[in-house]
């Protein structure tokens, strides 16, 4: 009985140090954000949504080593929606010791082949359905592309958010000056969907702006180029009444404005959804007064 | 350097064919007016504190410089309206947003800045040279919303059309990560558009239309760092517009485009993505394309207006020309204007759905928009107008949510004449009824009802020349699930008296405001404005208005009976040339 445990510990540390000396050089572990923005290529300029840390070892003749890393990006289930095409991935060399590669080094997007569908989304808007992904990372030999490591699969979600809609005043309305110096509802859409609540941020953050187009202003000049004569922060609601303490009175006056809202995300910039600063498309109005609003409707019916 | 050699080609021709032209002397005039107008605002807090910020710049200087000088039949519009400071806010400032009024800006993004048009547009009969600062429309998915500093033309001979221009759209901001607030900086933009096209008036109009966007990457140094929202972006887009009478008082208009969009030109070229379109774009990962198009059909006529009209813009789509523009929407709208009750009722009415997230890229949203006015001139003296709104938003899915804005409006006015007085009296009464309600935790729902009474009354003195009018308002907004009621009252009388014969008009509003929260009085409000419009002369008018705002709060705001004072001071000088 002795012998036969001594004979199994002498094959089990043969098999161990076999095991050892074919052992693979590469080590890799894979962070990325569980919801990365859904426009692909702007994950390339975000260093915090995928960290692929690779480590070699040199193994057993040292030196640099030359690979390839095969990504695979996969629905919900698992079923793979568009992988790295290897004809078009570049070589990398890796030399002995850690290196820590972020999104435009480990995902080369320009080598990756979607699925007809996802390719077709992905030409229109350049963004990845909202939905649930993974995304798989794996190390080949470049020449015989046999595995270096295991594929490491990491699931994300992105969503895809639609900036508010301004619904009240409609765009070229005309307030009445009677009615606007006491007060002007504001109304827009939500953002949709709404994002999930976070520790900073319970509700989403609105920001209401407003702007007085001057005389000789386009409404468009004036938004781009005048301080706002109001920035108020709503959150959650989409309503907001406005008091404006102007003296209005009536067109010879000049008085028009143009409004948006801007969503506010918790970082405090501008909801941008990958990319611009979060101000949804710009309505303006102008105030006459009751008697010329009276007098233009008499016009239209004669 | 292409677009240079057309445009001293075109100069060339332009100057050649006006002096050809003028066999005689031309008769030299100069129209328009030239002047400069001033606001300061200044702004009191007692105590001190930030319960209130200054809304306006503290001076603002504008010069307005409009001239058009005739030759015959060449004449020289020039616009000049510009101001040394800077007011930038949706777009970044040199010093950044709260640093208004500095003068940092160099010459270049002085002239490039969206708050100055500086311009002049030369034209000879049917040809137009467009200098500096220009606002062009060429359609409405192509470009038409910004304003652009460059060079163009416009040719219109008999039915052909022929445009160009190119200019910068954007000027350049360095990034500045040490400024307060940081400056986040932006690209210079160069834009390029082309329309080639034929019209004949009330028949037909065939543009055929090209625009390209291009920031120019080494224009800012340092420039925005790649994980800022600002990228170097380019993109083209083409668009064929269709304007046609189909028969008599019957119209069909459509416009189709296509847009290729880069939203960063520093991403690897693709290799399986988007297609490019050399020599104008390169195909890059950030790229993308889509269409859009836009179609109505109806009939226009004195008495009765009927139309249809359907806009879609697909998740793709995106171009220079129209920086803000929502894509990933379908809406449809019917609209209609008629006459009826012997022509003493109008009657105009729209219905219009909006459904967007059409690419189901995201949770698809729909939004109703119907609207009904109807106006009734009982008889000389009375009329009413009453007025419908309902606009519904919808989300559907585990995210749902439905926001519903209904309101009506009815006002009435009655006029009636004494010997030396016309008198007028309006009113309005308003209901507004505006639901939101989540369908997903927290499961909130908000309804807000707002009710606004308002009359005014308008004496108009048959023998004077005074000016008058009164007005009482009293305004209610009641939020049940949150136990809000917020009410307001105001009194209003504005007044208008000429002086030195007729020389000087001086005018003043005088309006009071009185805020309630839940039965607990907010705080008074006056506003008291002073001014005249003076005319020098035949040629020469100022202007000048004084405003005085004072908002008191009560005890029950914090900090307790604060009060602050808005000034503001406006005056225009302006010199007309004829």
């Amino acid at each position: 009985m002795k012998v036969i445990v001594n004979y199994s510990l002498l094959l089990f540390l043969i098999g161990f140090s076999c095991q050892k000396l074919v052992a693979q050089p590469f080590r890799a572990q894979m962070i990325l954000n569980a919801q990365p923005t859904s426009l692909l290529s702007d994950w390339i300029n975000h260093p915090e949504i995928l960290n692929f840390i690779v480590t070699y070892s040199g193994g057993p003749v040292g030196g640099n080593y030359t690979a390839k890393i095969i990504a695979s990006f996969k629905d919900g289930g698992g079923n793979i929606i568009g992988t790295t095409d290897l004809n078009l991935l570049p070589n990398r060399i890796f030399s002995p010791g850690t290196i820590i590669l972020q999104s435009k080094d480990a995902i080369l997007l320009q080598c990756i082949r979607f699925n007809g569908n996802i390719q077709r989304v992905l030409n229109n808007t350049g963004r990845l359905p909202q939905g649930s992904y993974q995304l798989g990372l794996m190390l080949v030999d470049a020449q015989t592309l046999q595995k270096l490591t295991d594929e490491i699969v990491r699931p994300f979600t992105v969503m895809g958010y639609q900036l508010p809609i301004l619904m009240q005043p409609q765009d070229k309305a005309v307030l009445t000056s009677e009615i606007a110096r006491g007060n002007i509802i504001f109304r827009w859409t939500p953002l949709s969907p709404a994002p999930p609540p976070t520790a900073i941020q319970s509700q989403t953050k609105y920001s209401l702006q407003v702007f007085e187009i001057q005389e000789g202003q386009t409404p468009m000049q004036a938004f781009r180029s005048n301080q706002p004569i109001l920035i108020k922060e709503v959150l959650g609601a989409t309503q907001l009444i406005w008091q404006p303490q102007l003296f209005l009175v009536d067109s010879s006056s000049n008085r028009k404005f143009i409004w948006t809202i801007q969503t506010v995300d918790t970082q405090g910039a501008g909801y941008n959804n990958g990319v611009g600063d979060g101000r949804s498309e710009p309505f303006w109005f102008e105030i006459k007064s009751g008697k010329e609003i009276l007098n233009e409707r008499k016009r239209i019916k004669n | 350097m292409r677009c240079s050699t057309i445009l001293l080609l075109f100069i060339s021709l332009f100057l050649v064919s006006q002096a050809m032209a003028q066999t005689k002397k031309p008769a030299f005039s100069i129209t328009g007016n030239t002047g400069i107008s001033y606001e300061g605002y200044g702004l009191s807090m007692n105590p001190a504190g930030n319960y209130y910020t200054a809304r306006r710049p503290g001076n603002l200087l504008r010069f307005n410089i409009s001239p058009t000088f005739n030759f015959g039949k060449l004449s020289l519009p020039f616009s000049l309206n510009f101001t040394p400071m800077q007011t930038n806010f949706t777009t970044p400032s040199t010093s950044g947003f709260g640093s208004i009024g500095s003068n940092s800006q160099n010459l270049w993004q002085f002239l490039t800045n969206p708050l100055n048009n500086i311009g002049v547009s030369p034209t000879y009969k049917w040809a137009k040279l467009q200098l500096g600062t220009q606002y062009l429309n060429y359609s409405e998915l192509s470009t038409g919303d910004i304003g652009l500093f460059g060079y163009g033309f416009e040719l219109n001979p008999g039915k052909f059309r022929v445009k160009f221009f190119n200019g910068v759209s954007q000027r350049p901001i360095n990034y500045d990560a040490f400024a307060n607030p940081q400056i986040i900086g932006a690209y210079q933009r160069n834009n390029w558009m082309v329309q080639l096209g034929m019209e004949e008036e009330g028949k037909y109009t065939l543009n055929l239309n090209f625009a390209k966007g291009k920031d120019k990457i080494n224009s800012v140094n340092p420039a925005p760092p790649s994980s800022s929202t600002v990228l170097p972006q380019e993109g083209i887009v083409a668009s064929i517009v269709l304007k046609t009478t189909i028969a008599k008082d019957y119209y069909f208009n459509t416009e189709i485009a296509h847009s290729i969009y880069t939203e960063d030109q520093m991403a690897a070229i693709s290799v399986l993505g988007a297609k490019d379109f050399q020599p104008f774009i390169s195909g890059r990962i950030s790229t993308k394309s889509d269409n859009a198009l836009k179609a109505s059909i109806g009939r226009k006529s004195s008495k009765l207006d009927l139309g249809f009209s359907a806009k879609y813009i697909g998740a793709g789509f995106k171009t220079a020309g129209y920086p803000f523009m929502q894509p990933d929407r379908f809406d449809y709208t019917t609209n209609t204007r008629f006459n009826a009750w012997k022509g003493k009722m109008n009657i105009t009415a729209s219905f219009g759905q909006r459904v967007n997230n059409v690419s189901n890229n995201t949770i698809k949203t729909k939004q109703l928009i119907a609207n009904t006015n109807v106006f009734v001139q009982f008889s000389e003296k009375f009329s009413l107008n009453a007025n419908y709104n309902n606009m519904g938003f919808e989300a559907i899915g585990s995210f749902a949510l439905r926001n519903v804005s209904n309101d009506i409006s009815f006002s009435p006015s009655y006029n009636w004449k004494s010997t030396n007085i016309m008198h007028l009296v309006t009113s309005n009464y308003s209901f507004s009824k505006y639901k939101e309600q989540l369908f997903y935790a927290p499961f909130t729902l908000t309804d807000n009802i707002s009710n606004t009474a308002l009359i005014t009354y308008l004496p108009s003195f048959l023998q004077k020349k005074y000016t008058t009018d009164f007005t009482l308002m009293y305004f209610t907004n009641n939020i049940s699930s949150l136990n809000i009621r917020n009410s307001m009252f105001s009194a209003t009388s504005n007044f208008g008296i000429p002086l030195a014969k007729d020389k000087i008009k001086a005018t003043g509003q005088l309006m009071y405001t009185y805020n309630v929260l839940n039965g607990i009085s907010q705080g008074n409000n006056i506003i008291a404005t002073a001014g005249c419009d003076w005319i020098i002369s035949k040629k020469l008018k100022w202007n000048l208005s004084m405003t005085g705002n004072l908002f008191k709060y009560s005890n029950a705001f914090t900090p307790p009976n604060a009060r602050y004072i808005e000034s503001t001071l406006r005056t225009s000088l302006v010199y007309s040339f004829k």
